[in-house]
């Protein structure tokens, strides 16, 4: 049993718990659940146990234990009695080192050392008469407490309310007392003079357990019944909230680590309430006054028998200096420690940093070279490590398929993407319809146009054969320029079907859909299907043959989709062919392919447009060899970017393969402009550069205009050319009039109004003059750090101070010198600009 | 269903602040574990109390926070290299302050925070060159906003292209937008936004929302604010005015936090929600048209929920909640938000969770 517990103000790992016996224990680091503790040692949390290091019995069941705050009690407590006696006592001896007996016996309501100034020991009694209710000892006073010697009893040094009762005491800093008295008010007094001063009274019959934020003095605590009072002592006639409970109030405790948060037990109840008063706004229009309550469970183990969360708490104590810390006991007798947590602040960085607050001091990170994070697979990681790679930057389409090479989806559609565009250059001049696209997709190949009624249409005429000499069976196929142009898409080839990608399985149903019975037996032969080889082999077009029947029955409980996809097409009867076009497992492309041999133009375009759909509802990538790079591609660009959030693909893919649609589509510019906020945000600098570079080299409108130019100091035109500057100048007509660099560098006046240009302030020459030779040699190998030989007979100038000259001579001045070599002019040039510091 | 859960048990008596990563994954009935060990960069903040806020900039290499001793520090950081110098204390809040939030880079290096102290602060930083070519970074209160009645609770910038725009939701009701407009600030003010006061703002990234057949779309202005009303609400810019665009009900208590997906490029808006009645919503736009929002609940946690955040890219969202805890939620192909990992003091409450 645990009537009441306390934590000790000095050392802090000390816990003292009472009730018929006073137990001091001594809390130590211990291994976490589920391993049993040893004998004797008391589990209150994870990680946390408590051993007994001293016990008290001489006092059983003491009204009220305070222990001495004092840095040199030696664990001292004072115990209130029943009878009135306050004992000091230290653990470690029996024997009593200090007793204040009061002249009339009555009960010891309330004591409490004062924190600040811990000689001072405040006690609240019952009502006596002609006695007074409140005494203050001076436990310094008279002789040394620890003596050894019995019944040293002293006079109080303050008594208070002659023939009163207090209900509880409180210390209020070094010098003023809250006195809940008679079960009416609170009296504060004023001690700082020897006679006690009565500062301010506040009328309430909520007289119990005061109690004093430590962190906020003015803020004060009380209870009675089922109400909380919260007072602020500068204004006290009125409470400053009232905080009601469901239930009769037993304790109240300010939390000593962080203003404003008040604990409170109620009687019966398995559980602490919470008030943050924090955020209550002092004032009378606003309404009730907002304050956070929340309700503490300890969370005690499975492991822990005597005690689950119905289990009715007996008393609580705070921690006084871990933060958060709050230990509870329960009338049987546990023990256990839980922690009160603040609002947790987390943040999410653009840079794939979360933080978040631990305490008061610390803030957590963790970021993507943390294994967790890893677990995240968050594809803003990924990305980053793809943009350093130069994913999408490099020459060949297919080498970003390789910086990719993680994501198969991905790297297989840069490949094609690859393939295609050489395919496309080759095939563009016999085929009208991809004349003037780079990527076409199927849709594009076969003319499909989507018509008003949402239906879509296309002119293609297509050639039917007749197989008829086939060894097969009579089968029509359809044939055209572009249907054999769309199965080079999808990577069909007859003429080299071994040079096929995929499984021997694959590549013998290709030969099949090609018509080339023995061919696909021959493969499947070559490789460990010879069963499947001989099955086919028996092949019989005979509708009511034995070997359809049975191959009907059986064929779908094959595990390889393109054995099953043999089986569907040798027994197929009716030339729909639904068995083949939809197996899901089969790759789009076979099944696209296999669909422009045997599909009438009907229902090929029927059917390109219903799987183009399904690949652009699932964002699959794959759907790209339908919709090719064009605008159709868009929607299923979008929807992979809703599934994946991989917008440097598709902004890549756009710089690469849309260039001509980025300015008339507000998606595509709005994918390039994220990308590229993105690579900003990962200081990726260079690469964002060389993607605009990129991005604007097919677009040269997008290339911003010259943004800095020198103008001259008379007319204010630029010097460096009249005519159009930047890009437009060398395919000007006019271009041999226009001042180069070359010439630029041979003027020394402006070109407007021929006036001087501004001097080098070292030779004292115009700007554009050429430099005389042999007198100026460079101070430093200019290659070194990067410049270009000429750069040493430019003009160059402070950016603060706006003086300058040739590059070699202020660099040869400043190499000695650090203020301008302006006369007159004390600006600290090169201090400024540390670009320019030369290699020692 | 193999599901699988990650659990972060943090024990903080650890000196090191060690993380042990518990895996736990629960197929039927049983739970199998291990475990790996990892460690959390930490910074110390120096506060004299509790931090409120922690927010990096754009780049990651400043670190402000703020806390209820009424400064705001700022610090450079590299938390790859688990670097930190401290830079300077910004002084002027009389309160607690809440929030801090770092402008785009693209403006100058500007930090808003905003206190009990009913004040929102813009602070500049400046840089000055000594005689001797040292530099001198100095933060000055460049605009402070005194236009509320009451505690401010939360301050957000708009997205860069809107220009430098802030909102701040506060105790007295209201939401302002300052505007940095002709070298001054101008607020506008959204009276009765959340009756009993606003919690929490957030902004809609800038971009078309949506894609159809004239394939531009004008981009609004648009931010979610969350508050005492059990609402969380929608705005829109129309004519310099701010409209309430939707009103969005599903929580049972005060809205905490909202945060609205930074989604880059995505066309489907979204934002999380977090409240006092321990859960957390996850509003969904499918139709991008701003109006119609399909809530869907992501968890009801043990305890209030503080903050919700999402990552950059707007897949993963990290929860802050009561008991300490911070998880992280990701959706996954099946459409249901799976808890990928969670952080917490008490292995033991975790293990009773994953049951």
């Amino acid at each position: 049993m645990v009537m009441d517990l306390q934590w000790s103000p000095v050392l802090t790992d000390q816990l003292l718990a009472w009730s018929q016996e006073i137990l001091l224990y001594q809390t130590e680091e211990c291994e976490p659940l589920p391993t049993k503790l040893r004998p004797g040692c008391i589990r209150v949390s994870n990680r946390k146990a408590l051993t007994v290091v001293a016990k008290l019995s001489d006092y059983p069941f003491p009204k009220v234990i305070d222990a001495y705050p004092g840095t040199d009690g030696e664990g001292m407590i004072a115990l209130g009695l029943a009878n009135g006696k306050v004992i000091l006592s230290t653990f470690g001896t029996t024997v009593v080192s200090k007793e204040f007996v009061p002249k009339h016996t009555r009960q010891v309501n309330s004591l409490q050392w004062n924190r600040a100034n811990p000689n001072f020991l405040a006690v609240g009694l019952d009502k006596a008469r002609s006695d007074f209710a409140v005494s203050i000892w001076d436990v310094s006073l008279g002789s040394k407490y620890v003596n050894g010697y019995h019944s040293d009893v002293l006079r109080p040094k303050i008594e208070l309310g002659i023939s009163e009762t207090a209900n509880s005491v409180a210390w209020v800093q070094a010098r003023s007392l809250l006195v809940g008295m008679n079960g009416k008010h609170i009296k504060l007094f004023d001690l700082r003079d020897s006679q006690p001063k009565l500062s301010s009274t506040a009328t309430t019959k909520a007289v119990y357990g005061i109690c004093v934020d430590n962190v906020c003095a003015h803020r004060v605590a009380s209870f009675a019944e089922n109400q909380v009072f919260v007072w602020d002592t500068r204004n006290f006639e009125k409470p400053f909230l009232i905080l009601n409970h469901s239930k009769h109030v037993s304790k109240l405790g300010w939390c000593p680590t962080r203003a404003g948060l008040l604990a409170c037990l109620e009687k019966d109840s398995s559980s602490l309430t919470l008030h943050d008063v924090n955020h209550a706004v002092m004032s009378t229009e606003e309404g009730e006054p907002a304050v956070l309550e929340r309700r503490l469970t300890p969370a005690y183990p499975n492991e822990l028998e005597l005690a689950d969360s119905t289990t009715v708490l007996s008393s609580f104590a705070w921690h006084p200096t871990e933060e958060h810390l709050i230990t509870t006991a329960t009338f049987n007798g546990v023990i256990w420690s839980s922690f009160v947590y603040e609002r947790l602040t987390l943040n999410w960085s653009p840079t794939s940093i979360l933080g978040w607050s631990d305490g008061k001091r610390t803030i957590n990170f963790i970021d993507n070279t943390d294994d967790i994070y890893t677990s995240l697979d968050d594809i803003s990681v990924k990305m980053k490590l793809r943009a350093k790679n130069g994913y999408g930057l490099k020459a060949q389409l297919r080498d970003n398929g390789n910086i990719v090479a993680d994501d198969e989806d991905l790297k297989n559609l840069w490949t094609w993407l690859d393939f295609c565009k050489s395919l496309t250059e080759k095939e563009k001049h016999h085929l009208p319809s991809i004349s003037t696209v780079t990527f076409p997709g199927a849709q594009t190949v076969l003319k499909m146009e989507s018509n008003n009624g949402g239906g879509v249409t296309s002119t293609i005429k297509s050639e039917i054969i007749n197989n008829s000499s086939f060894d097969l069976r009579n089968s029509k196929t359809y044939r055209s320029e572009e249907r054999s142009f769309v199965q080079q898409l999808c990577g069909w080839s007859v003429e080299s079907i071994h040079d096929l990608q995929g499984t021997p399985t694959r590549k013998a149903a290709i030969a099949l859909f090609h018509l080339k019975l023995r061919l696909a037996i021959k493969i499947l032969n070559e490789s460990d299907n010879s069963i499947v080889a001989m099955a086919i082999a028996g092949f019989s077009d005979d509708q009511n043959s034995l070997w359809r029947e049975l191959a009907l029955a059986k064929f779908n409980q094959l595990s390889d989709p393109y054995i099953r996809a043999i089986f569907a097409f040798l027994t197929e009867a009716d030339s729909n062919y639904e068995t083949i076009l939809h197996e899901s497992e089969l790759t789009v492309a076979d099944r696209l392919g296999f669909a422009c041999s045997f599909l009438p133009d009907a229902k090929l375009i029927s059917f390109v447009q219903e799987i183009s759909n399904d690949m652009i509802k699932k964002g699959n990538l794959y759907g790209i060899l339908l919709t090719g790079m064009t605008p159709q591609s868009i929607p299923l660009l979008q929807r992979y970017l809703n599934l994946t959030a991989d917008v440097q693909s598709v902004a890549v893919l756009a710089i690469r393969t849309m260039a001509s649609d980025i300015a008339s589509s507000a998606i595509l510019k709005l994918w390039i402009e994220r990308y590229r906020d993105l690579l900003d945000s990962w200081k990726l600098w260079d690469e964002r550069a060389e993607f605009d570079i990129l991005k604007n080299r097919n677009n040269p409108a997008l290339i911003p205009q010259p943004e800095v130019t020198v103008s001259c100091n008379f007319c204010g035109k630029s010097i460096s050319a009249p005519g159009v500057p930047g890009i437009g100048r060398s395919t000007q007509i006019f271009s041999r009039f226009i001042t180069t660099d070359v010439k630029l560098k041979q003027t020394s006046c402006c070109p407007s109004c021929r006036k001087p240009l501004p001097r080098c302030s070292i030779c004292l020459l115009h700007m554009g003059t050429i430099l005389g030779s042999g007198t100026e040699q460079p101070v430093v190998d200019m290659y070194k750090i990067g410049a270009c030989p000429e750069a040493l007979s430019w003009y160059t100038w402070c950016q603060t101070c706006r003086h300058g000259g040739h590059t070699v001579h202020l660099q040869q001045w400043f190499r000695t010198q650090a203020e301008c070599p302006v006369s007159g002019c004390t600006c600290k040039c090169i201090n400024l600009d540390r670009v320019l510091e030369f290699p020692s | 269903m193999d599901r699988k859960q990650v659990l972060l048990d943090y024990v903080a008596s650890y000196p090191d602040h060690q993380l042990s990563l518990l895996v736990a994954s629960t197929t039927g009935s049983g739970i199998m574990s291990s475990s790996t060990a990892f460690t959390v960069a930490t910074v110390d903040t120096g506060h004299e109390d509790m931090i409120h806020d922690a927010q990096m900039d754009f780049l990651g290499t400043k670190l402000a926070t703020c806390s209820c001793d009424k400064t705001v520090r700022v610090f450079d950081v590299n938390i790859n290299h688990g670097s930190q110098t401290f830079v300077a204390e910004l002084k002027g809040h009389e309160g607690p302050v809440w929030q801090v939030a770092w402008a785009h880079p693209r403006y100058d290096t500007l930090l808003a925070s905003c206190s009990y102290d009913r004040k929102v602060i813009i602070w500049k930083e400046t840089t000055e060159i000594k005689p001797d070519g040292k530099k001198v970074v100095k933060w000055d209160a460049s605009f402070v906003y005194e236009g509320h009645d009451s505690s401010v609770n939360s301050v957000c910038w708009a997205p860069p292209e809107w220009g430098l725009m802030l909102a701040c939701g506060s105790s007295d009701s209201s939401i302002t937008v300052l505007s940095y407009v002709n070298d001054r600030w101008v607020a506008s003010k959204i009276p009765n936004a959340h009756t009993l006061g606003c919690n929490a703002v957030s902004w809609a990234p800038a971009q078309a929302p949506s894609f159809d057949k004239t394939n531009e779309v004008q981009p609004v202005k648009r931010f979610a604010s969350g508050g005492c009303d059990n609402l969380v609400k929608i705005w829109r810019e129309e004519n310099d005015q701010w409209l309430e665009e939707v009103k969005l009900e599903g929580h049972s208590d005060w809205v905490r936090d909202v945060a609205w997906s930074p989604a880059a490029g995505l066309t489907r808006m979204k934002i999380a929600s977090s409240s006092q009645d321990r859960r957390v919503i996850i509003w969904t736009n499918k139709e991008s048209d701003g109006i119609s929002w399909t809530p869907e609940p992501l968890h009801v946690f043990d305890d209030v929920v503080w903050h919700v955040s999402w990552n950059f890219v707007g897949d993963v969202l990290a929860v802050s909640g009561g008991d300490n805890q911070v998880s992280l939620w990701k959706k996954r192909e099946t459409d249901s938000w799976e808890c990928i990992s969670d952080s917490s003091k008490s292995c033991i409450q975790n293990e009773q969770r994953t049951l």
